[in-house]
């Protein structure tokens, strides 16, 4: 397998992984036209694709995988239904499918989840062995992780909320001071997390020809720094932290499809 | 409790030693290590073999130097004559060693790992991303795990390795800080920043133009690359924090022999460098914890013996009473770990350039040499832990020289350099002035 670096004229990013740059790499292409009946503070489905890049306009550039929430209100609070795939080298899929009950409040704070993890092998058979459920609660202010018959208490108290339920919350975000405890993919703590609002000036400079320059960042505890991008329509369409973007792309799970496929046959080698 | 642990290596990705806070860094969170800490014993004097990824993992996995494996830069493979720790293992248990996360020895993901049931290859270059499936994959095996006998599992992460990604987005961006709320709150520069004293051509090569492009504020910017590491680092702190707490809620922390490490260190300002590859403690020094909570000592920090890369394998073979492959250069620490025993260590050795740059740690000292550069670099290690100071010029510490020299001459005569590295890395021994 020969080493392949970067090709002669391959520029380097030199500032960061912004709408305009990544629409000058083409890997952003704006926001997706806005599904019939989408409404932020009500049901929407939207799904990203997961992709990173190695500080160039074009070496190493990849797609990872997708990630697909369905946001449903009904009488009981928020639910939240999610797929995570990160296809890991040669094609080894690892999915996580999670339900989770939020509290119908500006941090749709979670109350009840469910996750399943699972990981198939390099020739996509499923791994029996490498999958698990973990179901978690909220009691009396008190945060419980159940599995596989064990019960133990996280060293988590409210106010906090997840990842995943955190694209709703920025979503619906009114500027106000917002301060919380991340519970990363329901299963890390991480604490002292704040949103803010990036400065007009620089959000203009940094988004896309065409597109709203509003951004919202997330900093604290056990992250880079991460920035949301909203659509005219309040949708996050676009999330970058450091080398990794999640974009809204109707398109991701195809693309994740054949990106596991091509892993598989072998006909995607990346070296560094 | 077995009488033979299960066994969890977990090596993380160009992690400096000083990025633990049970150890007083207050500008970085790590509660997952802290805890490993408190269960364990704590290794302040501990070498990788080389400060780069595929020689240093070389060496934890055959407990060769990398000139003997044969991997002397990253992409190469190890010697076939040279088992690796799962094909050991494997030849002599019945056991099937698991394997998560970055190999690089040579490709750096791949779920074809010799000697390993590679259970999760991660992403090459995103750890981000790829570190959590390492996490839910060894989570997923270890409650999973029900074979009744001992598991050897690696978790090896890819963080904080990615702050090599950092500069591009934040070193020669020229639209300024995009958070001003961090800046009042940014971690000092360190000691060591600004270069003092004579060094080899190849570091001021390397430092010179690596820095931020705005020199008016480069300072508040390595600032900023300081505070972005440490995120890195409390990023792969959090999945191993969730590994242990796994290990625990599994009822097997009693029973698991944990291992914590990684491959090499990270610049972290210090000299004006960034990432790795150079031979300052830097880079050269690694964290290790080993912990067996109920049978080895906990909440203990070794901060005078020497230990290396080099010794993983032979105290891993220890525990489970393997005999050890001809010529390992590592020692078991099992007897340090058990009742403090004091291994018979005059000093460590560590590799960079290929090997044509050698450093040898003494109790008291530190000697930095290379066979294509006449600047020689001696440290007093006790009184200038920083290495600000080189004194390989003083007429004072001629002696200390002398025997340093020595030291490497002793060492380099014991290797047995692989036939594939190239003649302008080899050292001559005989040549060294003594």
């Amino acid at each position: 397998m020969p080493h392949k670096g970067p090709e002669p004229g391959d520029r380097a990013v030199d500032g960061l992984l912004s709408p305009r740059v990544l629409a000058e790499m083409g890997a952003f292409s704006g926001s997706p036209a806005l599904p019939a009946g989408c409404d932020v503070a009500g049901d929407w489905s939207q799904t990203y694709r997961i992709w990173g890049n190695s500080g160039r306009f074009r070496f190493q550039n990849k797609d990872m995988g997708y990630l697909r929430i369905d946001r449903r209100r009904d009488g009981e609070g928020l639910t939240f239904q999610v797929d995570h795939v990160l296809v890991n080298a040669d094609g080894i899929e690892n999915t996580v499918k999670a339900g989770i009950l939020c509290r119908d409040d500006e941090l749709a704070s979670p109350v009840r989840w469910r996750l399943e993890t699972g990981f198939t092998d390099a020739s996509r058979c499923p791994r029996p062995e490498l999958s698990l459920t973990l179901e978690g609660s909220v009691e009396d202010g008190r945060v419980f992780e159940t599995c596989r018959g064990s019960r133990r208490e996280l060293d988590l108290s409210p106010p906090f909320t997840a990842d995943w339920c955190l694209v709703d919350v920025v979503q619906r975000w009114a500027g106000q001071r917002i301060e919380f405890t991340l519970l990363e993919g329901l299963t890390k703590v991480k604490a002292g997390h704040h949103l803010g609002s990036m400065g007009a000036g620089l959000a203009a400079k940094l988004a896309a020809d065409g597109m709203r320059p509003r951004c919202v960042y997330e900093i604290g505890h056990a992250i880079l720094p991460r920035q949301y991008w909203l659509d005219d329509a309040d949708r996050v369409v676009l999330m970058t932290s450091n080398s990794v973007m999640y974009v809204l792309d109707d398109e991701a799970m195809q693309r994740t499809e054949e990106l596991t496929v091509d892993l598989i046959r072998g006909g995607v080698h990346y070296e560094y | 409790m077995n009488t033979e642990p299960s066994i969890l290596l977990i090596v993380t990705d160009q992690q400096h030693i000083d990025t633990i806070s049970a150890f007083g860094n207050r500008h970085v969170s790590t509660p997952g290590l802290d805890w490993l800490a408190e269960r364990g014993t704590a290794f302040r004097q501990s070498y990788c073999t080389y400060p780069l990824c595929s020689p240093a993992r070389s060496s934890i996995f055959t407990g060769r130097m990398p000139s003997e494996t044969g991997v002397f830069g990253n992409g190469n493979n190890v010697r076939t004559a040279i088992p690796n720790l799962g094909q050991w293992i494997a030849r002599h248990t019945d056991r099937e060693p698991a394997y998560s996360g970055k190999w690089h020895v040579r490709e750096p993901h791949t779920a074809f790992v010799p000697g390993f049931d590679v259970i999760a290859s991660g992403i090459n270059c995103k750890g981000q991303e790829g570190d959590k499936s390492v996490t839910q994959s060894c989570e997923d095996y270890v409650r999973n795990y029900d074979e009744g006998k001992p598991f050897f599992l690696a978790a090896m992460y890819t963080q904080p390795h990615d702050i090599g990604l950092w500069t591009s987005y934040n070193f020669r961006n020229r639209l300024g800080f995009p958070y001003p709320e961090l800046l009042d709150d940014l971690p000092p520069l360190p000691e060591s920043f600004e270069p003092t004293h004579e060094e080899p051509a190849r570091y001021r090569k390397r430092r010179s133009g690596s820095g931020p492009v705005d020199q008016e504020r480069a300072e508040a910017y390595w600032r900023y690359y300081v505070w972005g590491y440490y995120r890195h680092v409390e990023m792969v702190d959090a999945e191993i924090g969730r590994l242990l707490q796994a290990v625990e809620d599994a009822g097997g922390s009693e029973d698991t022999l944990i291992i914590f490490t990684s491959d090499h260190g990270e610049g972290m300002a210090e000299h004006q460098f960034r990432t790795k590859h150079f031979l300052y403690d830097a880079a050269a020094k690694v964290p290790l914890i080993i912990s067996w909570p109920g049978v080895l000592p906990e909440g203990r920090e070794e901060t005078g013996e020497l230990v290396s890369g080099l010794d993983l394998f032979p105290t891993i073979c220890d525990y489970w009473d393997l005999p050890l492959p001809e010529n390992v250069k590592g020692v078991s620490l099992r007897a340090l770990l058990e009742d403090g025993t004091r291994l018979d260590r005059k000093y460590v050795a560590v590799e960079c350039h290929g090997g044509s740059g050698q450093a040898i740690r003494s109790a008291d000292y530190k000697y930095i040499a290379h066979n294509d550069d006449p600047v020689e670099m001696l440290f007093n290690m006790r009184e200038d832990p920083a290495e600000t100071r080189n004194l390989a010029g003083s007429t004072e510490h001629a002696d200390a020289l002398r025997t340093h020299r020595g030291y490497l001459k002793e060492w380099l005569e014991g290797l047995e350099v692989a036939p594939s590295v190239p003649d302008k890395y080899r050292w001559s021994p005989s040549r060294i002035s003594v």
